[in-house]
């Protein structure tokens, strides 16, 4: 019997299957290979990367857990599967965003005419918890407020791809989907050879290409660093791996001082001036002098160096304006107000607390909606309302009432699903897509992202805190899914070859799955 | 009239303090009620100072890394002020509150409209505002006026009652304080009307002769409303007055957190002792005096 | 170098060494205990509290001195910051904060240590014999030093990790020599003033006493190699102080501090160029001119306090010098 046989898609749509049960042709080669092995098999592949992930200790912090801190981000080793026109259309939508985005922060930080023109209500922007009023005229290199941008993707019932939301302030994961491909190529080596996937190693590489171009003008060969507010951070794990693949030092606050608007580090060799930070500390706690003064992770006095032109940092400041959940209603205005083009990707229909309407819309109708308190991440903060309680209905309607501006709702999407191992057979469960984007001079997407999944059976949430593990995301060169066919063909002499050079006592580890992480 | 501002800020440590950052909302602002003539600030230890422009004013900062027991911010400037009739323009006749509901006002002043987290919408401003309807005329100006001296009725004037992280609910519970507490609760009853309204921090001249003046020993605060016409108007609760060219502006804001005059940390002891001097003369008589 | 990671691997190379050391001194005081069982006043467990300076802070927390008890507190109690758990999990946090500069492969190893050990327990430890557990401990020490020779680039994290670790063991071996030296000692009066001692009494504690002694700091071959004649107490102690060539003993090991502190700041005058250099140099000088009569002459247990306040000295001079600033 092979592993698929009594899968069901359940009325959602499969990211591998039809609705008629048969595999989707990008996904022909996985699934034959599935079909070939036997569920101790399979078994034994998911012990091997659990252990390669505990070992190498690729693991995220719960906070509020104080037993464990660190617990191994669930891997799931079903790769997801992203067929060249639905990745070249993906990509087309996400560039598009992030030049929108960019833009739109670029002019609420100086004229604002987005709001004068009457496109978004200024109050909307002044008012939000993240808008930084400190930072009104300043000015940024290039004009680029955000440098990484981590869009989340879910698919519906029909398979369109929506924009669920943005993260334009410290977006994180991108380390779980280098690893996540390192792993499956070390426990499935052949499957690549099977499948034309695209690489995605070279992200860190664009990454610091972009970085160093936040330089101020003069430096030369800049000093980069990535600034982690420490070890407890829940992403600390990423933090050291990005530095490590960008051989940049690791900083925290306490390693840096500002003198005279300039930035230092301080070395064994004394202070050593720094170009360019990679912060991965949000706004309230990069300064105490300008933000939260009891923050004792920042810099005291960085932001003002920023300021003055004399450090880059990535992302910059007050980028948040953008990830509220209300501002996101408008990003397809946005894209129409500064490109003069119709969005390529479309939001999840969203309605807004704040207009009265919608507000007694989303009272009426709670218990089919998903409610979003405009500034909370990572799940926190959000009812959804099919599989909520009445009385958590009610609580949460009396919330809604009493602050509007800061809450949203959406139908419930029935998001995509895609087979997972879960106790010896393939069973579905949801999940999104956050792919990543660079902006630098030129804007670009790595082929590839964070697939995240809810784990539980029937969850909606696929947050890392809230019980989400991971897959590969494989994205497939054009023409991808006809060579995948006779790639399968080729496959067999060459595992042949690597055995007989393995017998020699060479290379007995395949190079497939060699690169250290 | 042209006025002369002294104002030191002194901290004292009890043992050396190694690295200290701060910034400084001290320059006086050049607007329509007042141009800044002269402006120096002198720090000791010395250090070399920066500056850049705000939404609301000027802001300068500056570290130091040289080993101090002592810090101390003076800063002097000389400024001409304007307002000399602060009743003048002011309608107090005519029912002007339809300026307020237009949308392109709202829109465009909507951080003056908004509560902050000093300055939060408490259900105890209704009643406030009910008081002051009752006994106000039909116009913006008169409702304002008339809630600038109500405040200043029924709230007490006591230093050290509150500090600088007193909220709004603790002071109406206990309605003592000092001129932060008097504006935080006019800008929050303005909010709550609809009038787009901002914190000022600054200097007040005490006038030749010793009068009751309050705020005058250090910087002082009042609230700027927007009048029909779209122009800001001073009011200061504190002292039941309108704000005339006594007053010189240094920072304007959503609340105080907008203009804290000396703000920073430091890495040393974990307490300091602070003084502020602030002195106001009045400069055309100080020469005619020579 | 960031001056955090500076001082994250100089902790890592201390406390890596801090654990070996304490399994090695209940692996041999375990034994030597057994040896002396039937003496009327055998080695007591006290002892090597003594050494580690955890006596009080014992006795604060335990009534007895029975031997699970004390492998309970050397080994495995967390509130005990020298417990072998306590170190390899301090080296493992300061580990972790410096992942990007030491190699994945030290990472994995000190990953994989720690979390091998928190599978031990007392009952576990007397199930598979205190002796292979205590091997264990060393050679997971071993390994790891072993993988950092192997694949962390010279430079300036691997002179810190060297400084940090020569200069834990350069300590150690004065505390464990300072405190045996005494106890031994205590043992030979005590069982000469005797009027009757059993058969062999003497030759346990003259004998077997300093063997042991040798065995905890991994001395007794190299010990043998170097003198053909019996064991001694005045040989014990120059060998472990002023040998040149062995690993553990006190000069060679502050032979190393310097050097990695010489190529940190890549002074190459004969005269120090910083407080680090200063405290270490001198110490070595020190050891490299003096005889072992001279030692001898100097009252011991004096001398080995003072090459202790040297150590915690030149330790003090590297952070105010490369750490903390």
């Amino acid at each position: 019997m092979g592993l698929c046989d009594d899968y069901q898609t359940e009325g959602f749509y499969d990211e591998m299957f039809a609705a008629d049960g048969t595999p989707r042709p990008h996904y022909e080669p996985l699934y034959r290979t599935l079909q070939g092995m036997r569920v101790e098999e399979f078994q034994a592949r998911c012990e091997l990367a659990e252990l390669t992930l505990i070992h190498q200790g690729i693991t995220f912090t719960v906070y509020g857990d104080e037993r464990g801190i660190e617990k191994p981000f669930p891997l799931d080793l079903i790769p997801r599967i992203v067929p060249a026109h639905e990745w070249e259309h993906i990509e087309r939508g996400l560039t598009q965003r992030v030049r929108a985005l960019n833009l739109f922060l670029q002019d609420v930080y100086h004229d604002q005419k987005i709001c004068r023109d009457g496109v978004i209500p200024r109050e909307l922007v002044v008012n939000a918890a993240h808008y930084r009023r400190e930072f009104q005229g300043a000015r940024v290199p290039h004009d680029i407020y955000v440098h990484i941008c981590g869009t989340d993707l879910v698919r519906d019932r029909d398979g369109t791809y929506r924009v669920l939301e943005d993260n334009c302030r410290t977006p994180s994961g991108v380390s779980y989907m280098l690893e996540s491909r390192l792993i499956l190529m070390r426990v499935f080596p052949t499957l690549f050879r099977q499948n034309a996937v695209r690489p995605i190693d070279h992200y860190t590489t664009l990454l610091l290409e972009n970085l160093r171009e936040l330089a101020p003008p003069d430096r030369h060969d800049p000093t980069v660093a990535l600034l982690t507010p420490g070890v407890y951070n829940s992403a600390y794990f990423e933090h050291s791996f990005l530095a490590q693949q960008m051989g940049i030092e690791l900083v925290e606050g306490r390693d840096l001082f500002v003198n005279e608007n300039m930035v230092y580090m301080k070395t064994t060799r004394g202070p050593q001036r720094v170009d360019v930070l990679y912060r991965r500390v949000d706004d309230d706690f990069l300064d105490p002098v300008t933000f939260r003064p009891d923050s004792a992770l920042g810099v005291p006095g960085l932001v003002n160096a920023y300021r003055a032109g004399n450090i880059g940092l990535a992302n910059g400041i007050g980028t948040g304006v953008a990830d509220d959940k209300v501002i996101y209603a408008y990003v397809p205005k946005m894209i129409e107000y500064y490109l003069a083009e119709s969005p390529v990707l479309p939001n999840v229909e969203t309605y807004l607390a704040w207009r009265p309407d919608d507000l007694k819309y989303i009272v009426e109708h709670i218990d089919q909606m998903v409610v979003k308190a405009a500034n909370e991440s990572g799940g926190y903060g959000m009812l959804i309302g099919p599989q909520a309680s009445r009385a958590e209905c009610r609580e949460f309607a009396e919330k809604i009432k009493a602050d509007p501006r800061n809450y949203i709702a959406q139908p419930l999407v029935a998001l995509s699903r895609c087979p997972c191992f879960v106790d010896g057979r393939l069973e579905g469960r949801h999940v999104d897509l956050r792919p990543y984007v660079l902006c630098g001079k030129e804007i670009r997407v790595v082929p590839g992202g964070l697939t995240r999944v809810a784990l539980r059976r029937g969850s909606y949430v696929v947050n890392s805190s809230q019980g989400g593990g991971s897959k590969d995301t494989w994205v497939l060169r054009n023409g991808g899914e006809e060579e995948g066919a006779s790639a399968m063909q080729q496959a067999m002499p060459r595992a042949g070859g690597a055995m007989s050079q393995s017998q020699r006592g060479r290379a007995s580890s395949p190079r497939t799955g060699g690169a250290p992480c | 009239m042209l006025l002369r501002v002294h104002h030191k800020t002194t901290y004292r440590y009890s043992a050396p303090v190694t690295e200290s950052h701060n910034e400084v909302r001290l320059h006086p602002l050049t607007d329509e009620d007042q141009t800044r003539l002269e402006f120096q600030l002198t720090l000791s230890p010395p250090a070399r100072v920066f500056s850049y422009e705000q939404p609301g004013g000027i802001v300068s900062h500056f570290n130091i890394h040289v080993p101090h027991t002592e810090l101390v911010i003076l800063a002097e400037s000389l400024v001409q002020t304007y307002r000399h009739d602060p009743f003048e323009r002011l309608n107090w006749v005519e029912d002007d509150w339809g300026f307020y509901a237009r949308e392109d006002i709202r829109q465009r002043y909507a951080e003056y409209l908004a509560p902050t987290r000093a300055v939060p919408f408490h259900p105890e401003l209704e009643r406030i505002a009910q008081l002051t309807r009752r006994q106000a005329g039909v116009s913006a100006a008169s409702f304002l006026y008339t809630l600038t001296r109500l405040l200043h009725r029924l709230l007490e004037y006591k230093p050290g009652a509150t500090h600088v992280h007193t909220t709004l609910e603790q002071f109406l519970e206990n309605p003592r304080g000092v001129c932060q507490d008097f504006a935080h609760l006019m800008l929050a009853v303005c909010r709550r009307e609809g009038i787009p309204a901002r914190y000022v921090c600054g200097y007040l001249y005490g006038g030749y002769e010793t009068l009751e003046i309050r705020g005058q020993q250090a910087s002082h605060a009042w609230i700027e409303c927007l009048m029909p016409g779209e122009r800001w108007c001073g009011f200061d609760p504190t002292n039941s007055l309108l704000v005339n060219d006594y007053y010189v502006k240094a920072f304007v804001g959503r609340d105080y957190s907008d203009v804290t005059p000396t703000r920073g940390v430091y890495r040393g002891p974990a307490h300091h002792e602070l003084t502020v001097e602030v002195d106001v003369k009045d400069a055309e008589r100080e020469a005619d005096r020579r | 170098m960031l001056s955090r990671d500076a001082d994250s691997c100089f902790w890592i190379g201390r406390y890596i060494e801090r654990a070996e050391a304490t399994a090695r001194m209940i692996d041999v005081h375990y034994h030597f205990r057994l040896e002396s069982a039937w003496l009327s006043e055998p080695m007591r467990w006290s002892s090597i509290l003594s050494i580690s300076g955890d006596l009080e802070e014992y006795q604060l927390r335990y009534a007895d001195e029975d031997e699970r008890t004390i492998i309970q507190f050397f080994v495995f109690d967390t509130t005990n910051y020298n417990s072998i758990l306590s170190c390899i999990r301090a080296a493992r946090e300061n580990a972790r904060a410096i992942r990007e500069q030491i190699s994945s492969e030290m990472w994995q190893c000190i990953n994989t240590t720690y979390l091998d050990l928190r599978e031990w327990s007392v009952e576990r430890v007397y199930e598979r014999s205190p002796h292979s557990f205590f091997q264990w401990v060393k050679d997971a020490s071993h390994l790891f030093q072993g993988i950092a020779n192997r694949t962390l680039m010279m430079g300036e994290s691997r002179d810190f990790l060297d400084a940090g670790r020569f200069l834990e063991r350069a300590g150690q071996t004065a505390r464990i020599l300072d405190v045996r030296y005494h106890d031994l000692m205590r043992l030979a009066e005590e069982t000469n003033s005797r009027a009757q001692t059993p058969a062999g009494a003497e030759e346990i504690v003259n004998v077997h006493g300093w063997i042991a002694l040798l065995k905890s700091v991994g001395a007794y071959e190299a010990y043998r190699k170097t003198f053909h004649e019996g064991v001694t107490p005045a040989r014990v102690a120059a060998f472990l102080i002023l040998n040149p060539s062995f690993p553990a003993s006190v000069r060679h090991s502050i032979g190393r501090v310097e050097g990695c502190l010489r190529r940190i700041s890549g002074n190459r005058e004969p005269t120090p160029s910083n407080a680090a250099e200063r405290a270490v140099g001198r110490l070595y000088s020190e050891l490299t001119y003096l005889t072992p009569d001279e030692m001898i002459a100097r009252e011991l247990h004096l001398f080995l306090g003072h090459l202790q306040a040297q150590c915690n000295e030149i330790g003090s001079a590297i952070a105010a010098t490369y750490l903390q600033y």
